[in-house]
């Protein structure tokens, strides 16, 4: 038995060659600004190096969760001469208010920059009342 | 990967310091935009994360080896009602000091998904050579 064959056993090594491979890295919490006005509540959240298909949107339970992440084999090769951030996925939750339609929240992604609207419910939103 | 526990400690400890010395507004303008570099081979590689700037708000300067970006991140309209404000917004500027001097015919910039990359090679005369002993 060679050594490789040992460690193999001792440790499942993972085959680069197919298959997922899973890198270990650290979670953020993206920065966010939630503006509101009067038929909507609009939420940014910086998610910089994420590809629009990583990105991952749910709502659940009143319960609105983004999640990002980042590919970080581009920077495999790559060696660190001075670093100010670190690298990383993206994931935060939301509580949300019950008066919501949680059925047409819109998402959007440019820049690096998250955008949902979420969409006041009918009842909520102001009307005006006709004198007659 | 290896270097993710450099990243870490050295954003925890930045954080840390940061705090004690200003404390962090909504803004949080110490450094903005953060700056990583990297090398390989013969090119420095920047990145930077400049989410929701467009291409054409952001200039980079290159003198002798100081490497120099600024612009702008537009803001909403003061107007606007904010809930909660975390993202940095605003003009900026940074100057990096680059190890050593880098070709400026051969600097390639890219700007995808919020982050820049610039690419930078080693000026000829910078790249190291190897001395036989005759």
């Amino acid at each position: 038995m060679t050594l490789k064959e040992l460690f193999k056993k001792d440790k499942k090594e993972v085959d680069t060659k197919e298959g997922e491979i899973t890198y270990a890295c650290r979670f953020y919490q993206p920065n966010v600004d939630i503006l509101e006005n009067d038929s909507e509540i609009v939420l940014y959240a910086d998610i910089p190096g994420v590809n629009k298909e990583d990105v991952e949107v749910t709502v659940e339970n009143n319960t609105l969760k983004l999640s990002a992440k980042i590919d970080p084999s581009e920077y495999r090769d790559l060696k660190p001469l001075y670093t100010e951030y670190g690298l990383g996925h993206f994931t935060r939750e939301f509580k949300l208010g019950g008066k919501i339609d949680k059925d047409s929240i819109v998402a959007n992604i440019d820049n690096g920059v998250l955008s949902l609207k979420l969409k006041k419910s009918q009842e909520v939103l102001p009307r005006r009342i006709e004198i007659h | 990967m290896f270097f993710n526990d450099i990243f870490n400690l050295q954003r925890d400890l930045d954080q840390f310091l940061n705090a004690q010395i200003s404390p962090t507004s909504v803004y949080q303008t110490n450094r903005f935009p953060a700056l990583n570099l990297f090398e390989k081979d013969n090119c420095l590689i920047l990145k930077t994360e400049v989410p929701g700037i467009v291409k054409s708000d952001i200039k980079i300067d290159l003198t002798d080896n100081v490497l120099s970006i600024s612009g702008e991140k537009k803001t909403e309209p003061v107007s606007a009602n904010y809930h909660r404000q975390e993202r940095e917004a605003g003009p900026f500027k940074r100057q990096i000091e680059l190890p050593y001097k880098v070709d400026p015919e051969k600097v390639k910039a890219n700007l995808e998904n919020g982050v820049l990359t610039i690419e930078l090679e080693k000026r000829e005369e910078a790249k190291g050579r190897q001395i036989t002993i005759s």
